[in-house]
């Protein structure tokens, strides 16, 4: 007979995720035990729809109590618990029927995803099933654990690393409003630290709570209090370095936050995180070769199993590091390696190649660019052209522009609507690559029409349709356009009246408007040192144009219709 | 008998004598090999008991003084040119001979080259050598006896080095006809370069024959083609190396000389020339950071005295363009530092005075506190007559060119006499304190005294006149009336008391035009305002003048005017960008620059500012993005960017950029002509 699990959860007014989390599970255990503390909206319903036995009692402002009362109900062999925004993977659900009969392990750890956007998310294994034996009780107020008892029982027990994954998103900035339940469970927390102030596990925990609310210095100090406390071998202590250096780092003292790492490394000297973050801080201070070396062994060493992490950390996020370091160092070939490396662990990021699309404009190689595309990209449907048009017109590509409009205006089976589309702009591109465009060519474009009058033509004015970022994207390409075209005080008139309207945009816009009229600002500038290089070779204007900042792609692509 | 001086000469009866007396008293005989001159030189020879043999020149000149090695008597020799000096302890040399166990001595050579003090190159030569070893020259010109040594003796330990000095005049330019020697150089060169093929010595010395003859592009492959085929050990390879700098900076393309230091400098890191020729191309691509870099280690690498090294590099000179650079960027403490610091090696250099003078006007300093301050800096006990005069008069120039004109008469009447170099600057300041008396006064003396009156002195005195509406001073009247184009003096005259006929000539404009600039300069605003507002053809010439003598606030409106009624060219466009860009007013100086672009693609500096317009503006965003939205970090991260760039950039000296009196002219206030 199979092994059976108990699900035990407490809750409070979780109305909107616990269906969420019973759904996941409710295939998997074979009772549901749930603690309420007093909700006053519909939780205790939908528990009972999914025919949890609820346990109705008051707060006591004590975790492990809760916790332990529902335990203490439970019947089967193993015992699962989750939170009430949580959810088991449903890729996970056999893994974790294979553990429940296996019959060596006294806890399983889990991977729980915090997910802070829907790319980014940070991993972290805790133990989220246990056997169910009466010794094995919960013990501190806040962050309760388990651990400690069943070590006490059982010295050596095992702890099975799993891949199970339980997604978590108590952290999304929607759901999550850091700030209260910081503050709540710094409280929580104090009054612990006062009855028993060598608590290492409260220390680390407030210390990350600091680290929510921006009290860094405390954050700090809780963190090196807890190194000083911590058994070496429990399941956090290798995240009290990285958190840390963290500190260290968000208070700019960059060698201390290096030196954390190297303390850390000491003892976990394969915690892809520690050379991640050690490579990052290398980075800040410009010390790139040694940002190099450390972010490379991040990138050697990969994900960590482990240890808890964040997703991209030993792969595309510390790929994008790299390539930024090789830039820095000189050594393109191998910045291009690490863009491209980067953006084929994670396409949905494309920041790695708006670089390496400007890394190679700027070091006059767009010539390359075109083939180069051809070997790393499938451009063959609608979306991609759409998505490689974006970025080269973003990154000022346009001679590679003019190459696939060329290209694709011969292909019969594209679209006649598309190709209106791409014959606009390609004008465009010629335009503003600085080719000579007969005024008559300028009059078939139903934008560019009447652009040499007196007045902006009716069709030049920024346009921010429904606060869609990416009129951002078209707003600057038409500064660019009227640049291109020397009429210079068109061009600041419409500067001028893009000031003016993105005033009236919700702040999220505007923040992205004028972080893009920055850039665009930026770039003419640009345009203006690249134009007086062509005469003169002096260094000091060729670094003032290397430095500037440019498009990296932050603003997202959006699809658009024709 | 112990020393012998021999010598070959021609026609050097001007200079011979006093070689001769430098050094007669400590030789034991003097052998001198006469290869056809025509003068008493042979005559003044003999005064000195010296031996002459006659011989025809064959154009070599290590065969006529091998001729002479054959008649020595003496134990050593010493071979001098008769434009030549010995200076130091004669009676010390004859010991160290005397108990010498080596084979030849190297002696420093100073060659003065300038008629100031500090412009002399030193490098050390092979002058005295033992007679018996049968020692010959090599080489039909500049001529060399270490070959011959080196191939008789392994050691070169064998060589010593005297304490004593020649000192070598014929590269004066007052003394020297070194176009004709330089033509007679190339002549030889050319004739044994024919026999030796690619020789790397005839070929530098053809390229620097080349040079003194101002045929820089045949002087450079010349060099570059010596440099090429001389081997690495050869002792004078690293003066070619200094040399084909120095040419390669007259030929305005020292992205050469940076490509050649940089493969050449770890050959020869410890020669401080090299490193001041690399600041000088460095300041050329204007990276003045790498230039002060440079220019700071040719002050501190170990001079080392095999290389020969021209006086200052490794100290005044350099320390004087580190100054300058820290001027442009506003250092002004550090950049007094290294003013001082030159003034330590070489208290008489007038730029370095300059130096000090610019920046105390430019922290605003009265004219007493300028002067009070360039006192405290002398040296106090300098001792020597002629170096305190030399500093006496560099102090002189930089209290005119720093705009001192009052301090500049008061130290002027101070000195014993009125050294001609300061008779100009004299009377122009004297006008420039309105006391015209004096200036008149000045000009007739100096006509007494048969003193060549330079034309922008009567200039001056005469517009003086005509701003001040007073009686043109007859010495003037004398001046103008033998001048070709004294009418257009007459029609100047009556159009400022009455009116400008409505025709005017071409060359009527033309000779108006460095009137207008003395206008500028001497400050007639009402005559120059006068004039502009009958001729409107010269205001835009007038507007640029103002702005490059440092009145930009008082040109200001006249700009707006022809920019208004559309008369600015692409410079004046580009002037008035520059007056918009110092105003902060970023919109309009990019619009300038861009419109300038337009109408003279070729001010590339346009470029510069526009871009730095734009990055004003985006760093205006980007500072008021940080503020309202500090949570967002990506607007700090950019902003340090854009401030770099800006920073990068403002330090490419794409700007005006005044000193001395011109700065000053910025700061002060005066009415602007109205027009």
């Amino acid at each position: 007979m199979p092994n059976t699990i108990s699900l035990c959860m407490i809750v409070k007014d979780e109305e909107h995720v616990l269906a969420d989390c019973l759904e996941s599970v409710k295939n998997l255990v074979s009772e549901m035990i749930i603690v309420d503390t007093g909700s006053t909206d519909r939780t205790v319903q939908i528990a009972k729809n999914y025919g949890a036995r609820v346990i109705e009692t008051d707060w006591r402002n004590d975790f492990s109590w809760a916790r332990n009362l529902g335990v203490e109900q439970a019947t089967c062999d193993w015992i699962l618990f989750l939170d009430a925004d949580e959810s088991l993977d449903p890729a996970s659900l056999d893994d974790v029927r294979a553990w429940a009969n296996y019959e060596e392990a006294e806890a399983y750890f889990f991977k729980i995803y915090n997910f802070f956007s829907d790319t980014e998310a940070s991993i972290n294994p805790t133990i989220r099933m246990f056997r169910n034996l009466p010794a094995y009780r919960f013990t501190g107020s806040i962050h309760e654990q388990i651990s400690e008892t069943i070590q006490q029982h059982k010295p050596d027990a095992r702890f099975v690393m799993t891949n199970v994954k339980i997604n978590h998103c108590g952290y999304q900035p929607s759901i999550y409003s850091a700030k209260n339940k910081s503050q709540r469970n710094i409280s929580l927390l104090l009054k612990e630290l006062e009855r028993n102030p060598n608590h290492a596990f409260h220390q680390y925990n407030i210390g990350v709570e600091y680290l929510q609310t921006g009290e860094i210095e405390k954050s700090l100090a809780a963190f090196q209090k807890s190194i000083e406390l911590v058994d070496p071998l429990s399941n956090y202590a290798h995240l009290l370095y990285k958190f840390e250096s963290r500190c260290y780092g968000a208070l700019n003292r960059l060698e201390e936050a290096i030196e954390s790492c190297n303390r850390g490394l000491a003892k976990y000297p394969d915690y892809t995180d520690l050379f991640h973050y050690k490579g990052t801080y290398y980075l800040a201070m410009g010390k790139n070769s040694e940002a190099e070396e450390s972010l490379d062994r991040a990138y050697s060493l990969s994900e960590p199993l482990k240890y808890h992490t964040e997703s991209g950390i030993g792969t595309f996020t510390t790929a994008y590091l790299l390539g930024l370091a090789n830039e820095a160092l000189g050594d393109d070939e191998r910045a291009l390696h690490f863009y491209f490396a980067s953006y084929k662990q994670n396409p949905a990021h494309l920041r790695p190649i708006f670089r390496a699309f400007q890394l190679i404009r700027n070091n006059g190689k767009e010539h390359e660019l075109y083939e180069l595309i051809h070997q790393k990209f499938k451009v063959s449907t609608f979306k991609d052209r759409s998505v490689i048009q974006d970025i080269l017109v973003r990154c000022h590509c346009y001679k590679t522009v003019l190459r696939f409009i060329e290209n694709w205006l011969e292909e019969d089976w594209i679209g006649t609507h598309e190709k209106v589309h791409l014959r606009e702009l390609q004008l465009e591109c010629r335009l503003l690559s600085g080719e000579p465009v007969l005024e008559n060519e300028w009059n078939s474009h139903s934008k560019l029409k009447n652009l040499t009058g007196e007045t902006l033509p009716p069709a030049f004015h920024p346009n921010f349709a429904e606060n869609k970022l990416h009129s951002l994207v078209d707003t600057e390409r038409m500064a660019h356009l009227l640049f291109a075209t020397g009429c210079f005080h068109h061009f600041h008139t419409y500067m001028k009246e893009w000031k003016t309207k993105e005033k009236h945009t919700q702040k999220t816009f505007e923040i992205s408007s004028r972080y893009q009229r920055a850039q665009t600002l930026s770039s003419i500038a640009e345009q203006h040192f690249s134009a007086f290089l062509q005469n003169q070779k002096i260094e000091l204007v060729r670094s003032a144009k290397t430095v500037l900042p440019f498009d990296e792609g932050l603003i997202p692509y959006e699809p658009r219709l024709y | 008998m112990l020393l012998g001086l021999h010598m070959i000469v021609k026609n050097e009866a001007e200079w011979l004598a006093n070689c001769l007396d430098s050094i007669q008293e400590f030789v034991d005989e003097i052998i001198i090999v006469d290869t056809g001159s025509t003068d008493q030189t042979r005559d003044i020879a003999k005064t000195y008991g010296a031996k002459v043999i006659s011989t025809e020149w064959k154009d070599d000149f290590s065969m006529a003084r091998n001729s002479s090695l054959a008649h020595a008597n003496t134990d050593w020799i010493l071979y001098m040119d008769a434009d030549e000096v010995f200076t130091g302890n004669g009676n010390e040399l004859r010991d160290t001979l005397q108990n010498s166990t080596r084979h030849a001595y190297f002696v420093e050579i100073e060659s003065l080259i300038g008629s100031s003090l500090h412009e002399k190159t030193i490098h050390p030569s092979i002058r005295f050598f033992r007679a018996k070893e049968n020692y010959l020259f090599s080489g039909p010109i500049h001529e060399d006896i270490l070959p011959s040594i080196q191939e008789k003796t392994a050691n070169k330990t064998e060589i010593g080095k005297l304490a004593c000095k020649l000192v070598h005049y014929g590269y004066l330019p007052v003394i020297s006809q070194a176009k004709n020697k330089a033509a007679r150089n190339v002549f030889i060169l050319e004739k044994a370069l024919r026999t030796h093929q690619n020789h790397p010595y005839y070929l530098y010395h053809l390229g620097m024959a080349y040079e003194n003859l101002g045929e820089f592009e045949k002087a450079k492959l010349a060099i570059e083609k010596s440099l090429q085929v001389c081997e690495e050990k050869l002792s004078y390879r690293p003066t070619i190396v200094k040399d084909l700098c120095k040419l390669y900076r007259k030929l305005n393309q020292t992205y050469l000389t940076r490509a050649l230091l940089e493969r050449e400098l770890e050959n020869y890191s410890d020669y401080p020339d090299l490193y001041y020729q690399f600041g000088h191309a460095y300041l050329c691509e204007k990276d003045d950071e790498k230039a002060l870099r440079m220019f700071k280690k040719a002050t501190e690498v170990q001079h080392c005295s095999q290389y020969v090294t021209e006086a200052g590099c490794n100290h005044f000179l350099s320390f004087t363009e580190m100054g300058k650079v820290a001027v442009q960027w506003s250092a002004h403490s550090d950049a007094l530092n290294y003013f001082i610091q030159a003034l330590n090696f070489c208290p008489y250099y007038e730029e370095a005075l300059y130096g000090i003078t610019d920046i105390l006007i430019a922290a605003q300093l009265s004219d007493d506190e300028i002067v009070k301050e360039l006192n405290q800096l002398l040296t106090p006990s300098l001792n020597n007559p002629a170096l305190k005069e030399a500093v006496e008069v560099a102090l002189c120039h930089a209290l005119y060119y720093g705009g001192c004109y009052k301090a500049f008469i008061a130290r002027v009447d101070g000195l014993k006499g009125r050294p001609p170099e300061l008779q100009d600057q004299y009377v122009l300041s004297l006008l420039l304190s309105s006391d015209e008396l004096r200036a008149i006064h000045e000009v007739e003396r100096m006509q007494q005294a048969n003193a060549a009156v330079p034309d922008h002195l009567f200039n001056a005195l005469f517009l003086n006149a005509l701003e001040r509406d007073s009686d043109i001073p007859s010495v003037c009247l004398k001046w103008m009336e033998q001048q070709s184009n004294h009418a257009y003096y007459s029609q100047l005259i009556e159009g400022v008391k009455n009116e400008f006929s409505a025709e005017k000539q071409m060359n009527f404009l033309l000779f108006l035009k460095p009137l207008i600039h003395l206008c500028i300069t001497n400050r007639y605003y009402s005559l120059l305002t006068k004039v502009l507002m009958s001729c409107p053809e010269l205001r835009l010439y007038a507007a640029k003048m103002m702005f490059y003598e440092g009145y930009s606030q008082l040109a200001r409106p006249l700009f707006e005017t022809l920019n208004h009624d559309n008369k600015l060219d692409g410079e004046g466009t580009f002037l008035l960008g520059q007056m918009l860009y110092a105003e902060e007013d970023w919109a309009q100086a990019s619009y300038c620059f861009e419109a300038a672009l337009k109408l003279q693609p070729a001010i590339t500096e346009a470029h510069t500012g526009a871009g730095l317009c734009y990055l004003q503006q985006a760093k205006t965003e980007l500072t008021q993005s940080v503020e309202n939205f500090p949570e967002y970090p990506l607007f700090a991260a950019h902003l340090q960017k854009v401030n770099l760039s800006i920073e990068l950039a403002s330090k490419s000296r794409w700007s005006a950029v005044w000193r001395g009196k011109q700065r000053r002219n910025t700061l002060c206030q005066i009415p602007s002509p109205s027009v």
